[in-house]
């Protein structure tokens, strides 16, 4: 089986739908079969039109959802194009020169490794607390993993 | 603003000061800051800032640094790291360990193991304190493989906030190659402690932090113990002041960390030490919340000695990213070329560990201490 597996028409599926969850593509096309079954449809199975482009849609959609952490630590950061200072007239003589705040600002904050919370968790309410419960060895315990 | 100039790097603004003369060091890349404060009423670097530039002098043989008549353009060329017996008189604007992150970072990479005093503000609300450095940075550390039996922080006297007058021994042995490792499960948190510190105040404060950070700790956990610490007299520095450091060790030798510090004297609101205690406990929650295998302010620290491991893949689960964090993976990318792969861990439905973690994988550089002698 594994050979028929490898066998060049799954070599030639694989790049088309690789990026794409197979659950996703489950989930896709069982809704569509439990909506409309495919033998009520005239013309067979009717149900595989446009399922690429839906599941690339799906795909984008999931993309947008889940953050890429590794493009925004790397990605080329998005500065803001204006120029450095904005220039103003006075009367033809003075000049007004005013500084671009959040770039300048950042690049001469304060040098401090502390990561300051502000998520705003009230460490009062009960369900807060229960959120981070099984984190301590008198939380809840996985299965096949020993408190001793 | 990371433009390679003809054989170095060029940067703008004084923040991520440490970092970048840190990288520079270890890579041996020239590294220029120009546009320090150049906007500012009074443009240049600090007093800090140069009492950093100077301690990085001490520990290294034949860096060279400019600094031009403003003080807004900095160049440094690094010279080889020499470490051996180092005093600095750190100057208080900051704590001893916005000092001592940087030295953590270059001792293992020593020639001959250092021993740095230090002196100055051991306690502030602004940077991590000697007290949580000692009780997060080293064990993280010893999973690396820099361990040994002179590797310690000793706060000998302490000094808050503003005047200081404190005073720490850092030893560090120094080591050839940095062990790479797979620290991707934190376990369960087993125990917490910490230290309630106070000098030049009532020893009942100690007392009143104790009570109230355990009330709410206490909700979690039986195993909590808070030493107090007190120092009198000559050891006591020149400002009153107290707080607290809290640790939560896990299973598998994991620390997560939270602490605060009074007001510095004359500084604005004095704080009551039961509302510290509490503050401080509901912090460290917080910092459990975020999770991982490293506390969020040793972020940085665990990514450089992965990065300068030997040609092995590491694996280090962290907590959300801290922005200081972020921009060190930047810094790393431009002095070693090294970028991580970052991936989201998103917690199931029916687990209550708290938040979103990240993992990051690298392979590291193969870094080799080239300065340590050969015995």
């Amino acid at each position: 089986l594994k050979e028929t597996c490898k066998g060049s028409d799954m070599l030639q599926m694989k790049p088309m739908f690789s990026h794409i969850d197979s659950g996703l593509l489950y989930s896709l096309t069982h809704s569509y079969w439990g909506f409309n079954s495919p033998f009520t449809l005239t013309g067979a199975l009717k149900w595989k039109e446009g399922l690429q482009q839906k599941a690339a849609e799906a795909f984008l959609r999931q993309q947008e959802a889940a953050p890429n952490l590794r493009k925004l630590v790397y990605g080329s950061v998005v500065e803001v194009t204006e120029s450095e200072e904005e220039e103003e007239e006075l009367g033809g003589l003075f000049r007004v020169s005013r500084l671009q705040k959040s770039k300048k600002l950042q690049a001469n904050a304060l040098d401090c490794s502390r990561f300051h919370a502000d998520t705003g968790h009230d460490w009062d309410v009960q369900e807060v607390l229960d959120s981070i419960r099984d984190c301590f060895v008198t939380g809840k315990w996985e299965e096949g993993q020993d408190a001793a | 603003n990371n433009n390679m100039a003809s054989h170095g790097l060029t940067y703008d603004g004084c923040n991520f000061f440490r970092q970048r003369l840190v990288l520079s060091t270890l890579s041996g890349k020239n590294v220029k800051i120009k546009n320090i404060r150049s906007r500012d009423d009074e443009p240049g670097l600090r007093d800090f800032e140069a009492s950093f530039i100077r301690l990085l002098d001490k520990v290294t043989n034949g860096s060279r640094i400019e600094i031009n008549q403003t003080g807004t353009v900095l160049f440094y060329q690094p010279g080889l790291l020499y470490g051996g017996p180092v005093e600095h008189d750190c100057n208080p604007q900051r704590s001893v360990g916005y000092y001592l992150e940087a030295l953590l970072m270059l001792a293992p990479f020593m020639k001959t193991p250092l021993k740095a005093t230090l002196k100055g503000v051991t306690n502030d609300p602004t940077d991590p304190t000697v007290d949580l450095l000692k009780s997060t940075a080293l064990p993280l550390m010893k999973k690396f493989g820099i361990d040994g039996e002179a590797f310690e922080i000793k706060v000998v006297k302490r000094g808050m906030a503003p005047g200081g007058g404190g005073e720490v021994v850092f030893t560090c042995p120094v080591r050839k190659t940095i062990k790479p490792v797979q620290l991707t499960e934190p376990g369960k948190i087993k125990r917490i402690r910490g230290v309630a510190y106070s000098v030049r105040v009532s020893p009942q404060m100690g007392n009143r932090i104790v009570e109230s950070a355990r009330s709410v700790l206490n909700q979690f956990l039986p195993d909590i113990y808070i030493y107090t610490d007190h120092m009198k007299g000559t050891n006591s520095g020149k400002s009153p002041g107290f707080g607290l450091t809290l640790v939560a060790e896990t299973l598998n030798g994991c620390f997560l960390s939270a602490e605060m510090s009074s007001t510095p004297q004359g500084q604005g609101e004095p704080v009551l030490p039961e509302d510290l205690g509490r503050n401080c406990a509901k912090l460290l929650l917080e910092e459990v919340y975020r999770g991982g295998c490293v506390d969020s302010s040793n972020q940085s620290l665990a990514l450089l000695l992965m990065t300068l491991g030997q040609q092995d893949v590491s694996k280090v689960l962290l907590g959300p990213l801290s922005p200081y964090t972020i921009e060190f993976l930047r810094h790393i990318r431009d002095f070693f070329q090294i970028m991580f792969k970052i991936e989201v861990q998103m917690p199931l439905d029916d687990e209550r560990k708290g938040g979103d973690k990240v993992l990051m994988t690298c392979v590291g550089v193969g870094y080799s201490n080239i300065n340590k002698t050969v015995k």
